[in-house]
């Protein structure tokens, strides 16, 4: 394993844990004793056609995970990992993960007994034992944590929409960071490290369901009715030290003096909130109109979180703390029953909370400052889906019986999951609450641990396991795929191989066709045995010169076709295609209009020969071109003085190319298929114009005269976007030939980066965008015809290396 | 200070340079790097970035430190890789560089322009040209083709053609048409002088270039037997002789409707002159059939393909048992003793290339230095019986400053290391046997870069 650039703080602990790690990966390799335990669950699971001399490699493999899952999970349970982790401050940590291949939910975890640390590394401190530590049993314990995960995989939708709207990426992390005092923004990026995202409701919404669900289970009923008084007590309870935490009275005194429900109605108004209680009441199973006394408390929590996260400051962010250290206690108030005073209740909420998070939450919520940070990225991978599961599947699998899923239908269908979630908690050491308790004398538990080390190790250690339970399946998958894929470019390229450069370029090919040798030549002459001579070399002429011009042509063809097939061996086995400047009137523009054969027979079975074609070009600063099909030779030309030509950066070059007419290619055959003239002419007309976009690229668009509806035109935007393949690595059914239009735009634009995006006529961000655009000299009333966008390079012409640039750099 | 143009782009090193893989590269000397670290520029990192780096490189010396680069660069491997360019030349280049903004086209037709001309020059062991224009284009159209169309477009790029080192002439049905670089006694002389004067150039013994398109060999009134005589001289021809056709599609638009501006039309024209000055050598038994198919060794295709600067190699000697690139032309091979050191010779360290070339009485072998050596991967691997081997790369960068791998299988690598610039067989057949367009395989050959970097 690769050793970290950035230094650690916690040097030694690094060094144990790189041990570790390196011990984990070990658990891979198999011993011989585990091998015996695998082929009984290999005979049991019946996957296999058992014999006694299955191997290893015979044995299936998800009797091998499962072994070697349980020997990961064997050595975290070990004393000297807790060590090591509570060594650094965490209290809690785990992971967890949807294994799509399987069907299931994997977790990692680990509850971890606080450590006593060295004078060295204690801060101050006040012990701050968490949930499911001394009163609950252990196996309870696991147990629960094990749910905790599995329930933590669910975050809303909305986060992805979200993060597509601001560019962000779902699959990075999303990390939770309050930052104390400082009241910082938490969405930030850790130096170095990869981008943080913090995806707001996601871990709020998921303690909701915790809350909820742990009730449930406390009232000990399947009804997913709300906790109540009676049901505290069979609670799983936390219980840790509340001696020696001291709140101001004065601020409660603040806070009590406020009405609670006058409060409400502010705190809980706007549109946002109806979407966030809507989606609460589908993830917590809301029976509809059923009485929700935590829920008010939750909704001041989320409104208070939100505005904690920002940077808030001043009299209305105090408020808004009181406002919900008030909503807290009456909360608890309700719970308990009784008059609870505001410090029983924190010490209530403690108490009753029935996972550590949301302690720590309504901790810091009441205690005003983060004496504790929650840090939670969520982890996936794009080819992680997130995306993909049904609600019904998961509630099937976390929460609810068949029966209970199947009701569940009709509601949202596309819940998020996320793939892999990591979580920990551990107190913040900046506590300033913590200053006043060293006068107490309290014990000392606070560690150093810079937070992002935390979650670094967080990520290190969900790796072996991800590697094994996700990797490793997804390889076996793709390699299936790929296999597929391998076949059919296999079979492409030996097609341009065999058939391209061996067949097509023959030199004796036009003997095979009969174009030339005997067979032909003795057939004219029996034709003319009784000609006179004359008669007979005036015939012969005339056959030869047509012949001429059937091998032209059919030369012409088949060098178009051997490089295309070039163009696909190319891309089938990739490399790297240098941008050569070539003339895009001249090269690839009119090269392409001299392609009689190809354009007499593209769109002939949609009723459209050579002579209903037209082209126009304009360039940066020209005019319109025409061309126009000429009858003698098939051959498209434009009337008038020769215009001007322009360079453009072609990669590969005079193979490279053929992007550009696979693209037109389809676009004509599009047009001609799908649309309806957009002057009743029959003509199908295809215009292109290249325009200046940035310093290293111009914008092509390219359109027919045809017209395209508005759902037309969002079919194909629609395609354009979507993956080639799903999320299985499976082929995406239909649109192959936009498909292959993307690839060849993408093809065009090489490396080209965007730097720009604004209007119309710049440097697209996609490698080909389609957009409606008015036909032309039409208003856009009469309707749409379907445009392409794409980015061609500028050629680079002349590149100078020099020290002095060097210097200057 | 340096000001960028949209042409023109610096790069603070080597690996700046080749990632962004421009056209031309120019190396500048700022004079900072000792003779001796020339040496080791030139022998060590020139050959380490060799395949990736541009084709095109000009070194730009530092005033004074024309000649030491020219010792650096004799030095080392591959031979020929870059060209000098001179002292007085460099100035103004280096002038008009450093101040770049608004001077990119110019910028580029003139490295462009030193650069056709340097490899030209390297021919000719740096014989000076010593005169002006160096290169001579003559083309010829024949009366079905010249229409006043034609004329039209021929007139309005050669009114912009402002090269100065390069002349173009065009014969159409009224008499010749000339860019301002043609000599004074050629722009006076009648048509029939002007076709005298072609054939004493053809035949004087200038180090000069003619380059000569004639549509459907009817353009141009140039007996067989000059052009023959022209040719004996080679494999250092200073004719280029480059038949067009209507079949040549890109081509023959391109001849017929040039670009009409300044900087489109000169840089068409140092594209055409470039791949007639670059000589080509192929090793590909699919070329090597379709030169048997026409004929004997000494054909018609064979003649016409090195009257153009392309070498059609039937033998690779040296490496493995097998020698010949095609069991057909044994008895050709065996039937002329002028070709017995034909082909790709390496011995050891050394290598030489000697090309077959039809003296009118008979087939001989001459030896060659050409610009690119085109090497089919499977051929290699059957003549070789696997052993070939990257040093052989390396030894025959000795004769040619470029090796280019072609296949009809895409950039998958074969036998030919991985380092080998890739060019499609397509590109091969199409222009050389398909219908012969040279402009268009340079290019490509020159454009060609490996597949990925082996180390």
């Amino acid at each position: 394993m690769k050793r970290r650039q950035r230094r650690w703080r916690t040097t030694p602990e690094w060094a144990q844990f790189e041990a570790f790690l390196a011990d984990m990966h070990t658990l891979h390799r198999l011993p011989e004793e585990e091998f015996l335990r695998i082929k009984e669950a290999c005979r049991k699971c019946k996957t296999l056609e058992w014999t006694d001399r299955l191997t290893l490699r015979d044995l299936c493999t998800s009797c091998t995970r499962q072994a070697i899952r349980d020997r990961i999970q064997r050595r975290i349970r070990k004393d000297d990992f807790s060590k090591f982790l509570g060594g650094v401050g965490m209290l809690v940590a785990g992971f967890a993960f949807a294994d799509a291949w399987n069907e299931s939910l994997r977790f990692l975890n680990r509850a971890i007994e606080p450590e006593e640390p060295s004078a060295a590394e204690q801060v101050s401190s006040y012990e701050t034992k968490y949930m499911f530590q001394g009163s609950l049993r252990a196996s309870a314990r696991e147990g629960i944590l094990d749910l905790i995960r599995e329930l933590f995989l669910i975050v809303r939708d909305e986060q992805s929409k979200r993060a597509e709207k601001l560019h962000a990426r779902v699959e990075d992390f999303y990390y939770m960071l309050h930052e104390g005092q400082t009241g910082a923004a938490v969405a930030c990026g850790a130096p170095g490290g990869p981008p943080i995202h913090y995806v707001p409701i996601g871990e709020i919404l998921f303690m909701l369901f915790v809350w909820r669900f742990f009730c449930s289970l406390a009232n000990g009923r399947d009804s997913h009715g709300a906790a109540d008084q009676d049901t505290i007590p069979r609670m799983v309870t936390c219980r840790f030290s509340w001696a020696g935490r001291v709140l101001p009275l004065e601020q409660w005194a603040i806070g009590l003096q406020n009405d609670w429900s006058a409060l409400e109605g502010s705190l809980f108004a706007g549109d946002e909130w109806q979407d966030w209680s809507l989606e609460l009441e589908r993830l917590l199973l809301f029976a509809e109109g059923a009485p929700t006394p935590w829920l008010t408390c939750v909704r001041t929590y989320l409104e208070g979180a939100e505005l904690r996260r920002g940077a808030w400051s001043g009299p209305d962010a105090r408020d808004v703390v009181d406002d919900l250290a008030m909503a807290a206690w009456k909360y608890v108030r309700q719970l308990a029953g009784g008059d609870v005073q505001p410090r029983q209740a924190v010490s209530l909420l403690e108490q009753g909370a029935p996972c550590p998070l949301l302690g720590v939450y309504f901790w810091i919520t009441l205690d005003r400052y983060p004496a504790t940070y929650f840090a939670c990225p969520v982890w996936t991978t794009a080819r992680y889906s997130v995306r993909y599961r049904k609600r019904t599947q998961i509630l099937r699998d976390s929460l609810l019986g068949e029966e209970e899923a199947s009701q569940a239908r009709g509601g949202n269908a596309d819940t998020v999951i996320a793939g892999i979630a990591l979580c920990m908690t551990a107190p913040l050491a900046c506590d300033p609450t913590i200053a006043e308790l060293d006068s107490h004398s309290l014990r000392r538990v606070v560690r150093r641990t810079d937070p992002e080390e935390l979650r670094d190790l967080l990520v290190l250690l969900s790796r072996p396991l991800v590697e094994l339970l996700f990797y490793d399946p997804l390889t076996d998958r793709l390699r299936e795929l790929r296999g597929r894929e391998a076949m059919a470019a296999v079979m492409a390229r030996n097609l341009s191989h065999n058939i391209g450069s061996h067949v097509i370029s023959s030199s004796r090919l036009h003997v095979g066709l009969g174009l030339e040798g005997k067979v032909w030549s003795q057939g004219l002459e029996a034709a003319l045995a009784g000609s006179t001579a004359d008669q007979a070399t005036r015939v012969k002429l005339l056959v030869h010169s047509e012949l001429d011009r059937v091998r032209d042509r059919l030369g012409t063809f088949h060098a178009y076709v051997q490089a295309r097939l070039d163009f696909i061996a190319r891309v089938l086995t990739g490399g790297r295609d240098v941008a050569e400047p070539m003339f895009l009137r001249k090269e690839i523009f009119e090269h392409l209009l001299s392609q009689s054969v190809l354009l007499g027979c593209l769109l002939d079975d949609l009723d459209y020969r050579g002579e209903s074609l037209g082209f126009r070009l304009r360039l940066p600063r020209g005019t319109w071109s025409v061309y126009a099909h000429d009858p003698s030779d098939g051959v498209f030309h434009a009337g008038g003085s020769e215009p001007d030509d322009i360079l453009v950066g072609v990669p590969g070059g005079f193979i490279g190319r053929h992007a550009f007419y696979a693209l037109i290619e389809n676009i004509l055959r599009n047009a001609a298929r799908h649309g309806a003239s957009v002057d009743g002419s029959r003509k199908l007309v295809l215009s292109i114009e290249l325009a200046e976009s940035s310093e290293d690229a111009y914008s092509l668009l390219m359109w027919c005269n045809r017209r395209a509806s508005d759902e037309q035109i969002e079919k194909v935007r629609s395609l354009l976007q979507g993956e080639t393949i799903d999320e299985s690595g499976q082929l995406v059914g239909g649109g192959h030939g936009l498909r292959e239009m993307n690839a060849c735009a993408a093809f065009i634009r090489g490396d080209l980066r965007v730097v720009e995006y604004g209007e119309m006529q710049t440097t697209p961000r996609r490698p080909l965008e389609p957009f409606r655009a008015s036909a032309e000299g039409e208003p856009e009333s009469q309707g749409a015809i379907l445009a392409y966008l794409l980015a061609v390079r500028k050629p680079r012409l002349v590149g100078v290396w020099s020290a002095m640039e060097a210097r200057r750099q | 200070m340096i000001t960028a143009d949209s042409h023109v782009r610096w790069y603070p090193s080597l690996d700046a340079m080749v990632k962004g893989a421009p056209f031309l590269g120019v190396v500048a000397d700022e004079g900072t790097i000792s003779r001796d670290g020339l040496v080791a520029f030139s022998g060590e990192r020139l050959l380490k970035d060799h395949w990736f780096l541009p084709q095109r490189l000009i070194v730009l010396p530092a005033p004074g430190r024309e000649a030491d680069w020219r010792d650096a660069l004799d030095q080392c491997t591959p031979r020929n890789r870059a060209v000098v360019v001179s002292d007085e030349a460099g100035a103004s280049l280096r002038e008009e560089l450093a101040d770049a903004a608004g001077n990119g086209e110019r910028i580029t037709l003139g490295l462009y322009e030193k650069w056709v001309e340097g490899m030209l020059l390297r021919r000719w062991a740096r014989t000076r040209c010593g005169e002006s224009p160096w290169a001579m284009v003559f083309l010829g159209f024949k009366e079905g083709t010249a229409t006043s169309e034609l004329a039209n477009n021929w007139a309005q790029a050669l009114s912009a053609l402002d090269l100065t080192g390069i002349s173009v002439s065009v014969k159409l049905r009224g008499g010749w048409l000339d860019s301002r670089a043609v000599p004074e006694n050629f722009r006076n002389a009648s048509n029939e002088e002007r076709d005298e004067l072609i054939i004493q150039r053809l035949l004087s013994d200038t180090p000069t270039m003619s380059i000569i398109f004639d549509d459907h060999g009817e353009g141009l009134s140039i007996d067989d037997t000059v052009v023959q005589a022209a040719a004996k001289v080679a494999p250092q021809p200073r004719l280029s002789l480059q038949p067009f056709r209507r079949s040549q599609v890109g081509l023959y638009q391109s001849l017929c409707a040039p670009p009409p501006t300044r900087f489109n039309i000169a840089f068409f024209v140092l594209s055409l002159v470039e791949a007639c000055v670059a000589q080509v050598a192929i090793l590909d038994e699919r070329v090597v059939e379709a030169v048997l198919e026409r004929g004997s060794i000494a054909g018609e295709l064979h003649d016409e393909l090195f009257r153009a600067g392309i070498f059609s190699l039937l033998r690779l000697n040296g490496i493995g048992s097998s020698e010949r690139v095609n069991d057909i032309m044994r008895a050709s091979i065996l039937g002329s003793p002028g070709l017995k050191r034909e082909g790709i010779w390496v011995n050891g360290d050394s290598v030489s290339i000697n090309v077959a070339v039809n003296n009118g009485d008979e087939t001989i072998a001459l030896p060659s230095r050409p610009d690119v050596l085109l090497l089919h991967d499977r051929l290699v691997d059957k003549l070789t019986g696997g052993r070939w081997n990257r040093k052989t790369e390396t030894t025959l960068l000795g004769v040619t400053p470029s090796l280019v791998r072609i296949s009809g299988g895409g950039y998958e690598v074969q036998v030919l290391g991985p380092d080998l610039p890739f060019l499609d067989f397509s590109i091969v057949s199409s222009t050389v046997y398909g219908s012969l367009n040279k402009f268009q395989l340079v290019r490509a050959a020159f454009a060609a870069r490996p597949a990925s970097r082996s180390d």
